[in-house]
């Protein structure tokens, strides 16, 4: 209803500004002589007659001071009886409002008021006149119902009290319900709110109170229309944020594509003026960083073969330089000897008084001959005889020339893992059936250029808190594991923990062997990897899980190649 | 050093090149043979037979080398073989035959006992076989006298010095023979174990019984793989010794090392692979002399 309202309102409103200014004069006949304000058809303003005759408006009326049932008339106090329904069962004064709603319409010439863009725009609709089909309609009349052009209108609606019909342009025709499906002599007037009903929500008054929605929780079905429109507007609203939201992170991903691909770029200079300027996009950055990397690599690379090899040639040069002085001195050395035995013999063949007398030379000269036979004898320490130039190389791609590196390595694990048995085995290369160890045992393993001293330290329990005394100056671990046997997982997952967060070893290189890789229901290396959650908890150190089996000797050397590439800088003496 | 080093090789590659000639020098200048001589100039006894084994061992006749290696020898058909073969002459040497046949004897019989020992050793603990777990259980109940097992697989095995809750992997370098001497150890001489244990339980200078045991097992398995062990088998009355006689020698070596442990105030189990070490030792020096048994007091009735 609230619609419609507004709609007749909007309707009056386009038809009244003329009429308002030709009542101008007669202002004065329409007021209320108490409060001087304009009588109104209803409301406030209505004028009401009490019994001496006068006429005051409602709203001056109201403001009168009752006594007992009785008002007393603002001008000349004659009393007026109130009834139960107080100032609202006063009569209006229908005299008045009549003479005043002549005032106000007096001859109505609608033509004039709609212009010619408006007709056009009416016509623009083609509704056929009701009184005569050769005529487009533009008017609506909102009493009779009908569609009319301003001809049949006018001659339609000529009589007095025809010619007080509201008559609107077609575009704005009130719009009306629609006829209830099951009463249709009735309007739909209300929408139902029960959840049951949610197909055939629309309902007459009827259907409201007697009918099918009796008892029913409902609404206006304009208020409930109203309702549905501004959900509707919100769900317009919100859907077009969204696409805002897309077009926004299309126009970003937009940028981000450009920012990688780079190119031409209309960059704002300071001065106000825009210059085109070439941006390299980040793929582009990426590929420099890369050829960058590389490049550096490959110098430091060149770099250290240069100095590796400097190292090597100058070791050969001092060694060589060495061994020809030796050769030299050896040289002297026999020219030394067959002097003193040319002598000898010399002395030898001289009569019996000479050689009495040459005797003191001669043995002075066999002492020197002695001592240096002893110098010789103590020189293979020192002579460099091995043809050989042992050549390691550290992490970072130094070289080490020299006697064998030497590294000390602690061996541990649960009993039984075989960590006596790999000892023997890279020992001996044979294997052993161990006993259970008590204790420790020692050996040392010589691999390529390097020399591991393992200690390798009983697994029983009773044993592990000792483990600590072992860890002083140890430059790696070697934790054996039995693959074979799931049961002690967890156990040796403890004992790992343990080892990793030891401060002893922080520097030390951890070696896992996962032994046992010879049985029927071993575990692989990935398995065993997860299950002892190896990535998380050795992160921050070198670390290798290296599998194998004793039994075989598959492994083994691959996890001392691993250890002695861990040799780093620090661990390897320096070169000179 | 180097020097001293040489001619100390030269001179036993000499004496091993010059050996057959000094031997048929003394066999020319004394007319006896060397086995011969050896019957002569020894009193029974272990030397004596290590002798005529060194003898035979070293011998050109690959019938003679086999009788020093041999564990089923024929004694009887052997010494009349030797006999021939060297010509000797009875009834001049009325010792030899005598003497012969009980070192023969002896040999073979220490063979066939270390053949014997190697078979043992190679059977597995295995938990299939319900003799082994019956063995088992039979230690628990000797050495842990009114004291129940949990389970068979438990914290409890720690208590007699097994590393983990199964003992059975503690077996795996000395297979059934570790567990047959602690077994026999318990059984003949209870209270010498139930002892040996109780102080082994030393919560500060005290060693785990079990796995040491085995240790001790492993310990006189290689000294009768090395032959170290004849002295003592060579001076027994029975030139036949049987597994027993073998236990038997355990038993006075656990008794022993016991002893010897506590004697030397180990500061923990760490220095245990020291004191096996000297004990071994120890053991060996006993054995040069060629008088020595391996018998302790509670062995002697």
């Amino acid at each position: 209803m609230a619609s419609r309202g507004s709609l007749r309102y909007d309707a009056v409103s386009v038809l009244t500004p003329l009429t308002q200014c030709q009542n101008q004069p007669e202002h004065m006949i329409s007021e209320c002589r108490v409060c001087n304000e304009i009588f109104l058809f209803q409301g406030d303003k209505v004028p009401r007659l009490l019994t001496c005759g006068h006429t005051v408006c409602h709203q001056c009326l109201t403001r009168l001071p009752l006594h007992g049932r009785t008002l007393l008339c603002p001008y000349d106090r004659q009393p007026t009886e109130i009834g139960d329904s107080g100032i609202w069962g006063l009569k209006k004064n229908f005299a008045l409002l009549e003479l005043l709603e002549k005032l106000q319409n007096p001859q109505q010439t609608p033509c004039r008021i709609l212009s010619d863009s408006i007709l056009a725009r009416e016509q623009s609709l083609s509704v056929l006149c009701d009184e005569n089909e050769q005529h487009v309609a533009v008017l609506y009349c909102t009493i009779c119902d009908t569609h009319l052009c301003i001809e049949c209108s006018e001659t339609s609606h000529s009589t007095r009290t025809l010619a007080r019909h509201k008559r609107v342009p077609i575009s704005e025709k009130p719009k009306e319900n629609p006829k209830c499906v099951y009463h249709p002599q009735h309007l739909v007037e209300f929408a139902c709110l029960e959840d049951e009903c949610k197909c055939s929500p629309l309902m007459c008054y009827i259907c409201k109170d007697y009918g099918r929605h009796m008892k029913h929780k409902h609404a206006l079905l304009e208020t409930e229309a109203e309702n549905v429109r501004s959900s509707i507007l919100n769900a317009v609203q919100h859907v077009k944020s969204f696409g805002e939201e897309v077009t926004e992170s299309a126009r970003r991903l937009h940028g981000v594509i450009q920012h990688i691909e780079g190119g031409m770029h209309v960059v704002p200079a300071t001065d106000g003026s825009a210059t085109a300027q070439q941006v390299v996009g980040t793929a582009e950055q990426a590929r420099l960083k890369i050829k960058q990397y590389f490049h550096e690599l490959r110098e430091n690379l060149n770099r250290q073969e240069i100095a590796a090899l400097a190292a090597v040639d100058t070791h050969i040069r001092e060694k060589l330089c060495m061994l020809r002085q030796q050769q030299e001195d050896m040289a002297i050395l026999l020219s030394q000897i067959q002097a003193v035995c040319l002598q000898c013999e010399a002395t030898l063949q001289q009569d019996d008084t000479k050689v009495l007398l040459a005797k003191a030379e001669v043995s002075n000269l066999l002492d020197t001959v002695q001592k240096q036979q002893q110098q010789l004898v103590d020189l293979p320490d020192q002579l460099a005889m091995e043809p050989t130039i042992p050549i390691t190389f550290t992490k970072d791609n130094r070289v080490h020339i020299g006697p064998k590196i030497e590294m000390r390595v602690v061996t541990l694990g649960l009993d039984g893992a075989g960590k006596t048995s790999l000892l023997f085995k890279l020992k001996q290369n044979e294997f052993v059936n161990t006993i259970p160890t008590i204790g420790f045992n020692v050996e040392t393993v010589e691999y390529k250029n390097f020399k591991f001293t393992i200690w390798d330290v009983g697994g029983q329990h009773k044993i592990r808190p000792l483990w600590k005394h072992y860890f002083f100056n140890t430059q790696a671990v070697i934790f054996v594991l039995d693959t074979s046997n799931p049961d002690r997982v967890q156990e040796a997952q403890n004992e790992l923990m343990k080892l990793v967060q030891e401060k002893e070893l922080k520097e030390a290189s951890l070696l896992i062997f996962a032994n046992k890789q010879d049985a029927e229901n071993h575990a692989s290396i990935e398995e065993m990897t997860e299950k002892l959650g190896l990535l998380k908890m050795c992160c921050n150190r070198s670390w290798h899980l290296q599998g194998c089996s004793a039994k075989t000797g598959e492994g083994l050397a691959d996890g001392l190649e691993w250890l002695s590439r861990q040799i780093i800088a620090a661990g390897a003496p320096e070169l000179s | 050093m180097v020097f001293s080093e040489l001619i100390a090789s030269l001179w036993t590659q000499l004496l091993v090149l010059l050996r057959p000639m000094l031997k048929w020098i003394l066999r020319k200048v004394t007319g006896k043979c060397q086995l011969l001589r050896i019957t002569y100039e020894e009193q029974p006894g272990s030397k004596q037979t290590k002798r005529i084994e060194k003898s035979l061992r070293e011998s050109k006749s690959s019938a003679l080398k086999e009788l020093s290696r041999g564990d089923r020898v024929d004694v009887d058909e052997a010494v009349k073989n030797v006999i021939h073969q060297k010509d000797i002459v009875v009834d001049i040497h009325t010792k030899f035959e005598e003497t012969l046949r009980r070192c023969l004897t002896y040999i073979s019989g220490f063979n066939n006992l270390e053949a014997l020992v190697e078979g043992h050793r190679k059977v597995k603990y295995s938990t299939a076989n319900p003799e082994h777990e019956a063995k088992l259980l039979k230690l628990w109940e000797l050495y842990k006298p009114g004291t129940k097992l949990q389970s068979r697989q438990c914290a409890q095995w720690g208590e007699l010095g097994f590393q983990g809750n199964d003992p059975a992997t503690d077996f795996r370098g000395m297979g059934m023979l570790g567990l047959d001497q602690l077994l026999y150890f318990a059984e003949k001489y209870g209270d010498e174990a139930l002892n040996a244990l109780s102080k082994s339980s030393h919560p500060k200078h005290g060693f785990s019984f079990a796995i040491v045991g085995i240790n001790i097992t492993e310990l006189q398995y290689t000294l009768m793989t090395k032959r170290k062990l004849r002295t003592h088998f060579y001076n027994l009355h029975n030139p036949r010794p049987s597994m027993d006689a073998y236990h038997e020698v355990y038993c006075y070596l656990m008794s022993e090392f016991t002893k010897f442990w506590f004697k030397e105030k180990p500061k923990d189990i760490m220095e245990f692979s020291r004191i096996r070490e000297k004990f071994r030792r120890h053991i060996i020096s006993l054995l040069k002399d060629p008088k020595t048994t391996l018998k302790t007091d509670f062995q002697q009735q």
